[in-house]
């Protein structure tokens, strides 16, 4: 019986040889790249010293870790953190998902992929240009000040000066940036599914509106969970570049746009220390590890045949 | 279903992945190369012909080829915690941008000590700055850098195109305070209604850039010295001089002089908007004679400037030249040093570019720049600048200007001092980022009710720790005044 286990293990692998082989490359890549170097997680406990070495360098206890939690700042960027991440899975899925089956329902190929490119678009734009695109908007002198709030008949706002605009102007900015990438995902699982289910459907005189709501969704179900749950994954990350540069670094909104990644960066901007920066690294990981694990645990509980692992 | 997803997914991110490149390890060779480091605000075009030049004098004089890189000032800062931090990395001449001083570096074994490789080499370095210049970069009692002839003391001051002034007639002779500079602003508000009347230098700096009334702000003003001759650590923030000039500031922003977006624009320092005609003058720190660099940054290429308040000796390295750990050859890159502070050819390859092609010496005796494919020429960064003529714009006396104003300067009883802060990185980081909240905002006169923010900045500096920074900055500093 064992035998013939194996036997059909055997030839499992040699059935799917070349597509271990075309796996190869990227394994080696992960290895390489993200599995050797948490060793150097190490360095998060290592009061470091050059001249020693990562190994020989004294060790430091948890001192690195102090700064992320000694101060009320931590409350704040923890809160922000977890805050705006939670706010861009929601918004990114609930859109992206409603762009993905009306992009679904385009036949023309220009008008597709004419929507689908303005849509990618600012994906690729990087933040800096994004920021300055955002600063021609909000700057003193910028379209929403000099044109769009005297039409309104309101003063001038001072954007960057202002905490509670960016509770709204970061998730839009995000999701605008967005978008497009992650709706081609969904729209790449809408345009896979059987076309004679939709079909039986029309049949049994099923409204567009019912077909979405009682087929295409939860037809989506895995992908959409798939989605959110790497997400989750890095929920203690936050995009640097937005918000870092979309607030132009502005002191004075610190209160709604700080988080983990911006307080890490700017505290450690002047002491360049690798063993503190390490640490916050390690922070996140570990609470996003147990995250995710936490996540899959609730899915588990929801719909067993959904969970990821 | 979710397996094919998740494969799908998985896929596509592999695909991103991409082929590394791998360093080749320098070979070891008969002539030992050094790596010089050196940082423009733009990069020359000749670049290359000024290394291979500098190679050649470096074999004759030291015997050792030379490998310049040359960086922009923001991307040096950069690669510096980088290279600094790989130990195969080999940077042997390093004249680093230290904007908290060096002891972080030395606390994490970044830099080589250079005491005695002074003491064997660095006769022409020793010379130039003296024991006083030296002393500015000392940790523990050993040096690990040295800075450059410069502006080396530190004063604040305000650079006005001369065009306004000689416009409206005004007498600026006057102008020794910040409150001296309101009925001058009034004035070119009043004539200029459309434009700036004042912004700084940097990109969304803070007004204050160094000094206040000649406080020793210790490196970081989180515990300063409000009279350097007393070392006595104090919380400037809260002090009542720093209140007035809040109030007096948030009356200029008021009155709408004061660049509106200067917290913001990343774009603009208050230089280029003065270049561009947007803004009439702004708050830089001060080198006498140097109107080279600032009436370049002015529209109509004339400058006044007003030097404000009085001038300190302090421990503020920021431009050092340094020997990082992972400099293969240590004693070379002394001997390379020391020609930065001897050698009128390599000072004027690194300062100008090359003789005859990127400049030359008019009748006067200046250097005048030829073409632009040197567009940044400038002397301080180098050690002794003063070797070389003098750049067109400048006087001929420059550098014994530059000397007597170094000299003048009121020596802080802390100078020397640098606070080791590896103990409190958490209040330190805390602190930085109270800062970053509160400082920029209201130096530049933002907030509308100064009193109240005031007070707020200064209860979220306690609550992140201010107290214990300073009781430790007070300690270190009373062993190190105890020790002089």
């Amino acid at each position: 019986m064992a035998d013939g286990t194996t036997k059909t293990r055997k030839k499992q692998w040699w059935r799917y040889r070349w597509m271990y082989l075309m796996m190869l490359p990227g394994i080696i890549y992960l290895i390489i790249n993200n599995y050797i170097p948490m060793a150097g997680l190490i360095i998060a406990f290592k009061k470091i010293d050059f001249r020693k070495g990562i190994l020989q360098s004294p060790w430091n206890g948890l001192n690195n870790f102090k700064y992320l939690f000694a101060t009320k700042d931590a409350f704040i960027i923890t809160r922000n953190t977890i805050l705006y991440n939670l706010a861009f899975i929601v918004l990114i899925t609930v859109t992206s998902v409603a762009v993905a089956i009306m992009l679904a329902e385009i036949n023309n190929k220009l008008a597709l992929s004419l929507f689908q490119g303005s849509l990618l678009i600012p994906y690729i734009v990087s933040y800096v240009v994004v920021s300055y695109l955002g600063f021609a908007f909000m700057g003193s002198s910028g379209f929403l000040n000099k044109t769009v709030l005297p039409a309104l008949g309101l003063d001038p706002v001072n954007w960057y000066l202002e905490t509670g605009p960016w509770i709204f102007i970061l998730p839009l900015v995000n999701n605008w940036k967005n978008i497009g990438y992650a709706s081609v995902i969904y729209m790449a699982t809408i345009v896979g599914f059987d076309s004679s289910i939709y079909e039986a459907a029309s049949i049994d005189g099923a409204s567009y509106w019912q077909k979405v709501t009682r087929l295409t969704i939860p037809l989506l179900k895995p992908t959409i969970i798939t989605m959110v749950m790497l997400s989750i994954g890095r929920i203690f990350y936050s995009d640097f570049g937005l918000f870092y540069q979309v607030p132009q670094n502005s002191g004075a909104i610190l209160a709604t746009t700080n988080v983990i990644d911006t307080y890490v960066y700017r505290g450690l901007l002047e002491r360049s220390d690798v063993a503190m920066s390490s640490a916050a690294g390690f922070y996140q990981a570990i609470v996003g590890f147990i995250v995710v694990f936490a996540a899959n645990k609730l899915v588990q509980k929801i719909s067993p045949e959904d969970a990821l692992f | 279903m979710k397996k094919r997803v998740l494969s799908t997914i998985l896929a596509a991110a592999l695909t991103v992945a991409s082929m590394t490149g791998f360093a080749v390890p320098a070979q070891a060779e008969e002539v030992p190369n050094i790596v010089v480091v050196y940082a423009w605000n733009e990069l020359p075009a000749n670049l290359d012909a000024i290394e291979s030049r500098l190679s050649e004098i470096a074999e004759e004089k030291i015997g050792a080829t030379v490998t310049l890189q040359g960086f922009t000032y923001g991307n040096l800062m950069q690669q510096m915690s980088l290279a600094l931090a790989s130990p195969s990395e080999q940077w042997d001449c390093l004249p680093g941008m230290f904007r908290s001083g060096l002891a972080g570096y030395v606390a994490q074994g970044q830099l080589n000590d250079m005491t005695d490789l002074l003491e064997e080499y660095g006769q022409d370095v020793k010379a130039t700055l003296g024991d006083t210049l030296l002393k500015g970069s000392v940790c523990n009692g050993r040096i690990y850098g040295v800075t450059m002839l410069r502006n080396n003391a530190s004063q604040e001051c305000i650079v006005f195109d001369k065009q306004y002034i000689d416009e409206l007639g005004l007498d600026v002779s006057g102008v020794a305070d910040y409150a001296d500079l309101t009925d001058i602003f009034a004035a070119l508000h009043e004539a200029h209604p459309d434009r700036y009347v004042t912004g700084s230098s940097g990109t969304k700096p803070t007004l204050l850039i160094n000094t206040f009334n000649g406080h020793d702000p210790l490196s970081n003003n989180l515990g300063v010295l409000m009279d350097a001759s007393v070392p006595e650590v104090s919380n400037f923030f809260e002090s009542d001089s720093y209140r007035e000039f809040l109030h007096l500031t948030r009356s200029w922003n008021e009155a709408g002089y004061i660049y509106p977006d200067i917290l913001t624009d990343e774009g603009n320092s208050g230089a280029n908007l003065m270049k561009n005609g947007l803004c009439m003058s702004y708050f830089t720190s001060y080198t006498p004679d140097n109107y080279a660099e600032y009436n370049a940054l002015s529209q109509s290429g004339e400058t006044v400037v007003c030097p404000l308040n009085s001038t300190i000796l302090m421990t503020a390295q920021t431009w050092t030249w340094t020997i990082p750990t992972n400099s293969a050859y240590p004693d070379k890159a002394m001997q390379f040093i020391n020609l930065c502070y001897s050698d009128p050819e390599v000072i004027s390859l690194l300062c100008y570019g090359i003789e005859g092609e990127n400049w030359e010496v008019d009748e006067d005796g200046f250097a005048v720049a030829i073409g632009s494919d040197y567009p940044d020429q400038k002397t301080w960064e180098i050690g002794n600048g003063s070797l070389i003529p003098v750049q067109k714009g400048g006087q001929a006396d420059h550098w014994d200007q530059i000397k007597a104003w170094n000299n003048a300067a009121t020596p802080s009883v802390a100078f020397g001092f640098l606070f080791d802060s590896a103990d409190y990185a958490a209040e330190e980081t805390a602190l930085a980022s109270v800062v970053a909240q509160y400082r920029s905002l209201l130096e530049w006169g933002f907030a509308s009710d100064v009193d109240a923010k005031l007070d707020e900045f200064n209860e979220a500096l306690y609550a992140a720790g201010l107290q214990t920074y300073m009781d430790a900055k007070q300690e270190q500093l009373n062993a190190f005044v105890a020790a002089e």
